[in-house]
């Protein structure tokens, strides 16, 4: 369920067509959105075309149909576009360089930041091979640093289940991470 | 690698290009004029303020669904409690008999479950006067079976004065210090009440049923100021202070002020039937028991200065007992006082029409009689 306050903005798109309104949905949810996409798409560039994609399907969607939990329908409908993503790529295959070799270079960073990259890409495959829900509990407890009580909110689920199932994400990545 | 270790990777690599950690202020604003284009808005749109109508458009639209619930509900609810205030306050001028008395009578029940315990005696004192004033309207009106309706009201303000002795005991029970503030205040009604119901009783013009019940209500009334009196003084023996010391004179001085005022009345009396027992040789019968009365005013006044005097020893019960048997000899005493004038009036009024016989055969005496002062006794 989300917040009253998000309810309200929710109740101004859906009865005015309310810009400003989602405008301010988006400040609050581009971030975890973009992270979500980005960890689920291959590169930069296409996790910003799939987010553009995701808003307006989603901006369509809220306008037409009151929604309890904002954050569950936009993540179902990025988890929709990336998949969409993934069917195109099937039906047209676009053979991309080795990410660990040329789309990481160097760029000025040096070894350390080679190295942190590296990290970074090796985490985002093995996140892939998580489920969506388990993928959006890591990114939400830990790369934004929510609070159990906030993801629960947003997943529609107590603190304490919440919790446990981060916990069961995180157990889940470190046997794909083969740690 | 532990679950720590694994916390500490990912809080490494979440700031990383490869996770979106980059996102800067200005790529975010980017992305929603990107965004914004798609969907046809001004991406450079201020932002609004909303108002407080906008608020209150947003619950209204939230209750929106329940609200074809509720307003039959709401509508109910509201003609019920208008009508209830409206027959309340319509209720408030009517007497035994009306329709809407009953109305009354619940109105004041509710008053009185929400009323404080300490508050609930001087409550029902209120209505006891209520009571009265309902006496005092019947007889002022031209209703049918006034007689039982003027007993009703009787019956009511009894059943409000024990009410109010009930309560005063519960809140003794409860708070004794509590109960000498509530006992004072209940007193001082009492006394109200008792001068309301005496007046009523006057100028009843019903039957001898509503007069008997009227007396009763005045012994109810007397029994009331008793209690309180009872009140006062146990609270003063389990705790006592100077307060309730004072308390307690005061009442006393009051009660002596009042016995004093009925002997006087009392005293004058007795000396206008001793003048006129004195003035005819044939009410010389009666001196005996003229003396009789005055003996018992000296015994008064002197257990009136013991009863004082033992009060300002401090012993309050046995002061106020001494009161209560004073006031009993004083109550016999005016019987007898009644008793007297009834007797020697009419051994007046036997001796003048034996007169105006005498001097209907002899003319020459009527003149006689007639110059001669009327030695009746006034009430």
């Amino acid at each position: 369920m989300s917040s009253i306050k998000e309810q309200f903005l929710l109740s101004r798109v859906r009865a005015f067509d309310d810009h400003a309104a989602f405008e301010r949905l988006y400040e609050i949810h581009i971030e975890s959105l973009r992270k979500y996409l980005i960890s689920r798409l291959p590169t930069r560039e296409e996790a910003e075309d799939a987010t553009v994609d995701t808003l307006e399907r989603t901006y369509q969607y809220i306008r037409r149909t009151k929604v309890d939990n904002f954050i569950a329908v936009l993540i179902t409908v990025a988890r929709n576009v990336s998949s969409e993503y993934y069917r195109a790529r099937a039906r047209n295959p676009v053979y991309l360089d080795d990410p660990l070799t040329s789309r990481h270079t160097d760029e000025g960073k040096g070894a350390r930041g080679m190295e942190a990259e590296t990290e970074a890409t090796l985490v985002k495959e093995a996140m892939a091979g998580l489920k969506e829900e388990e993928q959006i509990l890591i990114i939400m407890r830990h790369f934004e640093g929510r609070s159990f009580k906030d993801i629960g909110e947003r997943i529609g689920k107590s603190p304490d289940a919440a919790r446990l199932a981060t916990s069961r994400a995180l157990e889940q990545l470190r046997e794909l991470l083969h740690l | 690698m532990t679950e720590q270790e694994l916390t500490q990777l990912l809080s490494r690599v979440k700031d990383a290009p490869t996770f979106g950690g980059d996102f800067s202020p200005s790529e975010k604003k980017r992305l929603w004029e990107k965004t914004a284009a798609r969907l046809g808005f001004n991406a450079n749109e201020k932002q609004k303020s909303y108002t407080l109508v906008d608020y209150l458009s947003f619950l209204r639209e939230e209750t929106g669904m329940y609200m074809h619930q509720f307003v039959p509900v709401f509508s109910v609810i509201c003609f019920v409690l208008l009508g209830g205030w409206v027959a309340s306050v319509q209720a408030a001028t009517t007497v035994p008999g009306d329709v809407l008395y009953p109305v009354k009578l619940a109105t004041e029940r509710v008053q009185v479950s929400f009323a404080s315990q300490e508050d609930r005696p001087a409550l029902h004192a209120e209505f006891a006067q209520r009571r009265l004033d309902e006496v005092s309207e019947i007889q002022g009106s031209a209703r049918e079976g006034k007689t039982e309706l003027v007993r009703q009201a009787v019956e009511g303000f009894k059943k409000e004065i024990d009410n109010a002795r009930q309560d005063l005991v519960t809140v003794q029970g409860a708070d004794p210090k509590q109960a000498v503030e509530v006992a004072v205040n209940l007193n001082q009604k009492t006394d109200a009440l008792a001068a309301s119901l005496s007046q009523t009783a006057e100028a009843s013009q019903t039957g001898v049923e509503v007069k008997e019940a009227v007396v009763q209500a005045l012994e109810r009334v007397a029994e009331a100021s008793d209690q309180t009196i009872d009140t006062l003084v146990t609270t003063h023996e389990q705790q006592p202070e100077e307060e309730t010391a004072d308390q307690l004179k005061r009442e006393f001085q009051e009660e002596v002020k009042g016995l004093f005022g009925r002997a006087a009345m009392d005293v004058r009396r007795a000396q206008t039937i001793a003048a006129v027992v004195e003035s005819k040789t044939e009410l010389r019968e009666f001196q005996s028991g003229v003396e009789m009365i005055r003996q018992a005013f000296v015994d008064q006044d002197a257990a009136l200065t013991e009863a004082m005097n033992i009060v300002a020893a401090g012993g309050y019960r046995a002061g106020f007992d001494r009161l209560k048997q004073i006031q009993q000899k004083l109550l016999a005493t005016e019987t007898s006082l009644t008793t007297l004038e009834i007797e020697i009036t009419s051994l007046i009024s036997a001796s003048e029409n034996v007169t105006e016989v005498e001097s209907v055969e002899t003319p020459s005496m009527q003149s006689e009689e007639v110059d001669k002062p009327q030695q009746t006794i006034s009430f």
